[in-house]
């Protein structure tokens, strides 16, 4: 995929566990406002974990953007990558395995 | 922003453009096989590396020369498909359509490429000395001379 | 919607069309079967059911996910045994295929397109009651047991029957395990990535899937609770999972696997059986391609390991691989001249070192004379610089050591590249008959018939542009089948037949052509219908149906406008007949065969070519350019000498024939069938010429153009690519000319032939097809065009075309032939001329009517006498005049003179005149007609063709009087 200029990228930074996921649901509410059309990056490159809540919220972002016509797809660390693809989220979104640099 | 690039080439002495991006590449001294029983304007065919080009003679196909005329040594500007543009087309649906086949235009000789701002395309007038005016889609004044824009898409119209 | 978005719906929607092509034979299956079907097969129907409903549903495409929904619950129905299968319900499933696939073709507007009455047709099942159910005691568990099954493969349509297989060879359980987001994860601290992690430990986390449809936006997305499916396969027995995994048992599902054990078990008996089964099949060639075609059905089901690529990137192949071909053939060419310039190097060396060596003889010669040093520096100067020569020139030669066998590898390297990558072009025949199955049924049903259709052969594989061609002539020909070859039941019980008919349809290799048999076992052709309607329609005459076979009889079903159906049927007299059939068939270069046997049955055999993409070709000329004609249409090639022309070649009406073995074929010249300039190369210059002659069968006339006036008329058009030494040149002195000759290619057309006159013809060429530009479709005379060997373009001939622009009408011809017999025998008032044959002047053939010969004399040349420019002969004491045919009529006067001639006496004239002949040749009784089209001549009746040569036939009174006006004034 090309680099796209227009991209909106969201970063997180931390695993996504616990208490952390639902400050990113009120985080990801306040940046969603924003989006309108443009394709939608969620960079996941950084996280190790992720727990249910953190994957509802995931699949809740890439809902928003269905509905905001925005092209949607997430940079997920190997590990992440991995768990994706097991709960079948790669055949809905589209995940690139991306380490953190 | 609202400026365009055109590849401008020669009729005669006439100066037309087409939208640059549509164009694939542009050869000369190529051999061209006439086909009998071709539409007039069809000037032949010619094997661009394993593909087979349908030339049209673009000066025919404007009714600006005869197609018995002698005119020799011209140029191939050989244009994407319809298929090869399609994405550049969703992205820009101002963008023209080509056509299934692969065409070239076969004009007399190459100009210069040339930006326009928009605003400076005037519409055609209804014929430019006796051609009628249905395949321009404007005219944009250069320094010396005056650059007449092609309707790519009416030019490749197959008439069943 | 997004590119990416958009990728992947047109994924879904392949994968969809897949999906549904494997349930339609499916459904047919169950429908056969009925309750005795296996829980695998409504499995699979339900699993490609439910991924087409949730596919759809993500993209939220409402109409194809309700309809998707409503199929999967009848399906389910079904499996829980709550629903009998019938034909009603299998018939409610199919139209539902059918919307959806409607559906997927336009999915853009799929939520405008109606589908309650699919809808309405599948919800009377839902509602219907278990039927015929005996409960017994352990009824409940089963159920229960088969829920289970439900949602395993509901939510988990991916797990794959060879992974159940695989748990049970392993000894181990298959779980599935629900999990609650809330109270398994989220209350006790655990992510899902973590408790799995722990899990697999004991076994395999084989599938996972969730059910998000409830979160809709980021606003309390992680606050909700999601269920998750998990499918386990683990050594933990039933009573240990839960301790193992931490989940409540009441979460955790034993999915039965007596099935898979059982299937195990009868695949290895059947794999025992087949083996055997394949030792036996030498014994009868029908059973084995029967069992042949079991194990393909076998086969077909396996996941294939292949790729999907785009048509486009292909064809893209196919072009580079054509131009890596001539790039090869111009480096072999280039090669080839260094290699045999390098051998003229070597030959020249030669000579130069004899000429040193005659040199340094000649030195030393000179030197014996002189100094002996200058003798030897000289001889080693010399050989010093013979050796440098030598290896210099040498050394050119082994530049590239091993140059001919890299060619060598290049050259096949190439060849086998191009064929490759024309074979992926192929696809297997079952994309075509796949669909085959639901309409026998259909149709059969329709019509009160029961019909059992085979398939044998799918995996034969053709070109993809052929197979798509093929589904229209093969419905045609299976409805016919159904409808009118295989008899009605009662029928089929009066003749003794079991009452379900057979339908095979089968696909071979033989002769390097696919061969498409449809057979069946009904009531074969009736042929005298055949021949009744033949004779009503006026296609032949009674005479001509007695003179032909069985099997000719049975192939005039495919002329054109002949329709045996006595009964214009809904479903196969649709005014289309199986001339279309074959017009099909034969535009891909193919042939199709009516054999048929009373009672028993029809078969009709299509061959076909294994790819459009590369045909045999005879290359040929016009103009000066080169055309490819493809060789499925050609017949024969006629030559015809110079001499010959005016024989052979003659004009009725309009058009231009040939006489080919007692038979007329009217003729084209291509160049005019193009509308091209005639033209030829003229003799001395070289140079291309305008041809201004109407018709090249005007060369009796030629020698009165005089060349002058001619040559005014000429345009110089250089002469092109074609090294001609063919010159349509002017005046007698070509009779005899080889290169002259007219070369004509018999092309077949329908069910007729028609001559092409070409300027030249060359050799017969493999050629790659490019498909015809859009351009130059409505000039209605090419195929396509091809890149030749040197680069240039050629364009294909469309031979059928070229005869429908020239307006061939055959039957006309035959017309002609019979008016112009009639006119001729009104004019003459008899029904039979007898001609007395002789020739007079140069090679001229003419006949007169014998009943107005008095009679033949045989006269010594020197009796006749010249007086006054005129001949005279003394006979019977009286003067008689005598004419020769050279002065009054268009032909040659004789050149040799003989002792004899001959002089034939007309009655009635007092014998003061007679016509010289220089031989006699015979007296026929003929009924030939006289063609007066071209007369050029007074006295001339008209010309026909008489012991095979053109004949003129003299009314001798009209000669007379052209010679002598005042002496027969009427």
């Amino acid at each position: 995929m090309m680099k796209n200029e227009n991209e909106f990228r969201i970063t997180v930074e931390k695993d996504m566990v616990g208490k952390i996921v639902f400050d990113l649901e009120k985080q990801f509410l306040e940046e969603a406002r924003s989006i309108i059309g443009q394709p939608v990056v969620l960079d996941l490159s950084a996280v190790k974990l992720i727990d249910s809540p953190g994957v509802a919220l995931c699949v809740g972002l890439f809902k928003e953007c269905k509905t905001k016509g925005s092209a949607f797809s997430i940079d997920a660390s190997p590990d992440l990558y991995r768990f994706f693809k097991l709960f079948k989220l790669t055949k809905v979104i589209e995940i690139r395995e991306r380490a953190a640099v | 922003m609202a400026s365009k690039q055109f590849a401008s080439f020669y009729i005669g002495e006439n100066l037309f453009g087409i939208d640059i991006r549509l164009i694939r590449e542009i050869n000369r001294n190529i051999e061209i096989t006439p086909v009998d029983r071709a539409p007039k304007f069809v000037r032949g065919l010619l094997n661009l590396r394993g593909q087979i080009v349908t030339v049209i003679d673009l000066g025919v196909r404007i009714g600006l020369v005869d197609k018995d005329d002698d005119r020799k040594d011209g140029r191939c500007i050989v244009l994407k498909t319809s298929e090869e543009l399609s994405q550049k087309r969703s992205e820009d649906p101002t963008l023209e359509d080509t056509a299934r086949d692969l065409v070239a235009l076969y004009v007399d000789d190459i100009g210069d490429m040339v930006t326009i701002d928009e605003k400076e395309i005037e519409s055609p007038p209804a014929n430019i000395g006796e051609v009628e005016g249905e395949f321009f889609s404007g005219v944009a004044k250069l320094d010396k001379e005056l650059l007449v824009i092609l309707k790519v898409a009416e030019l490749l119209k197959i008439e069943e | 919607m997004n590119m990416q978005d958009q990728e992947m719906l047109n994924e879904l929607i392949v994968e969809s069309r897949e999906h549904l092509s494997a349930i339609e034979p499916d459904l047919l299956e169950l429908e056969q079967k009925g309750d005795a079907i296996s829980g695998e097969l409504i499995n699979r129907v339900f699993r490609a059911v439910h991924s087409i409903k949730g596919g759809f549903g993500f993209f939220g495409i409402e109409h194809i996910t309700k309809l998707s929904h409503a199929m999967e619950n009848v399906m389910a129905k079904i499996r829980d045994k709550n629903l009998a299968i019938t034909p009603e319900v299998t018939d409610a499933l199919l139209k539902g295929v059918d919307k959806l696939r409607t559906l997927l073709d336009d999915v853009a507007n799929a939520e405008s397109i109606p589908i309650e009455a699919e809808i309405a047709g599948l919800n009377p099942f839902l509602d219907q009651q278990v039927q015929a159910k005996t409960k017994t005691k352990d009824f409940d568990k089963k159920t229960s047991e088969n829920n289970i099954e439900t949602s395993i493969h509901q939510k988990h349509p991916d797990i794959q029957e060879t992974q159940m297989i695989e748990t049970v060879k392993n000894g181990k359980h298959l779980y599935q395990i629900t999990l609650n987001s809330r109270t398994d994860l989220s209350n006790k601290d655990v992510a899902p990535s973590v408790l799995l992690e722990t899990w697999e430990k004991f076994g395999e986390v084989m599938d996972v899937s969730f059910d998000f449809d409830n979160i809709s936006g980021i606003l309390g997305s992680s606050n909700k609770e999601i269920m998750y499916s998990v499918v386990y396969s683990t050594v933990l027995e039933p009573d240990l999972v839960s301790a193992g995994t931490g989940i409540p048992e009441e979460q955790i599902f034993t999915i039965d696997l007596t099935e898979t054990r059982d299937k195990i078990k009868s695949e290895a008996a059947a794999k025992q059986t087949a083996q055997s089964a394949a030792q036996k099949i030498s014994s009868s060639q029908e059973q084995g391609t029967s069992t042949a075609a079991k194990t393909q059905i076998k086969a077909d089901n396996k996941i294939e390991d292949a790729l999907r690529v785009k048509v486009g990137l292909l064809n893209n192949l196919m072009n580079l691989a054509g131009e890596l071909v001539l790039s090869r053939n111009q480096l072999m060419q280039s090669v080839n001249r260094k290699l045999s310039e390098a051998v003229e190097t070597e030959s020249l060396l030669k000579n130069v070192t004899q000429q040193f060596m005659q040199s340094t003889r000649n030195m030393q010669e000179a030197s014996r004379q002189g100094h002996e040093i200058v003798n030897q520096t000289a001889d080693k100067e010399i050989a010093r610089l013979k050796e440098t020569v030598a290896q210099s020139l040498s050394m050119r030669l082994m530049d590239v050591p091993g140059l001919n066998s890299i060619m060598q590898n290049i050259d096949m390297v190439t060849s086998l590249l191009q064929e490759s990558i024309m074979q992926t072009r192929l696809q297997p025949i079952s994309v075509v008959f796949a669909k085959f199955p639901r309409l026998v049924r259909d149709l059969a049903k329709k019509l009160g018939k029961e019909i059992n259709l085979t398939l044998v052969g799918q995996d034969v594989e053709l070109d993809k542009s052929i197979v798509e061609q093929l589904s229209d002539p093969l419905t045609h020909l299976i409805r016919n089948s159904v409808d009118h070859g295989v008899e009605s039941q009662e029928d089929r019980k009066k003749a003794g037949k079991p009452v379900q008919g057979e339908v095979v349809l089968r696909a071979f290799h033989e002769g390097g052509k696919v061969h498409i048999q449809i057979e069946d076992d009904g009531a074969g052709v009736n042929r005298n219908r055949v021949k009744e309607k033949a004779i009503e329609k006026g296609l032949f005459t009674v005479d001509d149906l007695a003179k032909m076979t069985d099997r000719e009889i049975d192939n005039i079903i495919m002329l054109p406008g002949f329709s045996t159906a006595a009964v214009v049927s809904d479903v196969s007299g649709r005014g289309v007949g199986m001339d279309v059939v074959k017009t099909n068939i034969e535009r891909l270069g193919g042939t199709v065969d009516i054999e048929s046997e009373p009672g028993k049955g029809t078969i009709i055999t299509m061959k076909l070519p294994l790819t459009l993409a590369i045909i045999s070709s005879l290359i040929v000329s016009a103009g000066g350019r080169r055309f490819a004609i493809p060789q499925v249409g050609i017949d024969e090639l006629v030559r015809i000498r110079a001499k010959d022309v005016t024989k052979r070649i003659d004009r009725l009406k309009n058009c231009e024939v040939m006489r080919l073995r007692g038979k007329l074929l009217p003729l084209v010249r291509l160049e005019i069938a193009l509308d091209m300039v005639p033209t030829f190369i003229h003799p001395e210059s070289n140079i291309r010429m305008v041809d201004k002659r109407k018709r090249w069968s005007d060369r009796r006339g030629l020698a009165e153009d005089k060349p002058q006036e001619s040559q005014s008329n000429e345009q110089k058009i250089p002469a092109g690519v074609i090294p001609g030494d063919d010159r349509r040149g002017k005046g007698p002195d070509r009779r005899g000319n080889v290169s002259n000759a007219v070369k004509i290619v018999v092309l077949k057309y329908q069910d007729q032939h028609y001559g092409l006159v070409v300027e030249e013809v060359y050799d017969s060429e493999e050629i790659v097809v490019k498909p015809l530009s859009g351009y130059l479709k409505s000039s209605q005379c090419y195929a396509g065009s091809t890149i030749m060997g040197d680069g240039s373009v050629a364009m294909i001939l469309d031979t059928n075309g070229l005869a429908q622009l020239s307006n061939l009408k055959f039957n006309d011809l035959e017309k002609d032939i019979e008016t112009e017999k009639e006119k001729f025998l009104k004019d003459s008032n008899k029904k039979l001329r007898e001609l007395l044959l002789f020739e007079a002047g140069e090679n001229g053939n003419f006949g007169v009517d014998l009943s107005m010969v008095a009679r033949v004399e045989k006269v010594e040349t020197s009796r006749i006498v010249n007086i006054g420019g005129k001949d005279f002969l003394k006979y019977e004491d009286r003067s008689m005049r005598l004419l020769k045919l050279s002065d009054y009529l268009p032909v040659s006067a004789a050149t040799e003179t003989s002792n004899y001639t001959f002089v034939i006496v007309p009655k009635g004239s007092n014998h003061i005149m007679g016509i010289i002949a220089n031989q006699v040749k015979d007296v026929v009784k003929t009924d030939a007609l006289l063609d007066t089209s071209n007369i050029r001549g007074n006295g001339i009746l008209g010309s026909a063709m008489i012991n095979s040569a053109l004949t003129l036939v003299v009314d001798m009174k009209t000669v007379f009087k052209s010679a002598e006006p005042e002496m027969f004034s009427d």
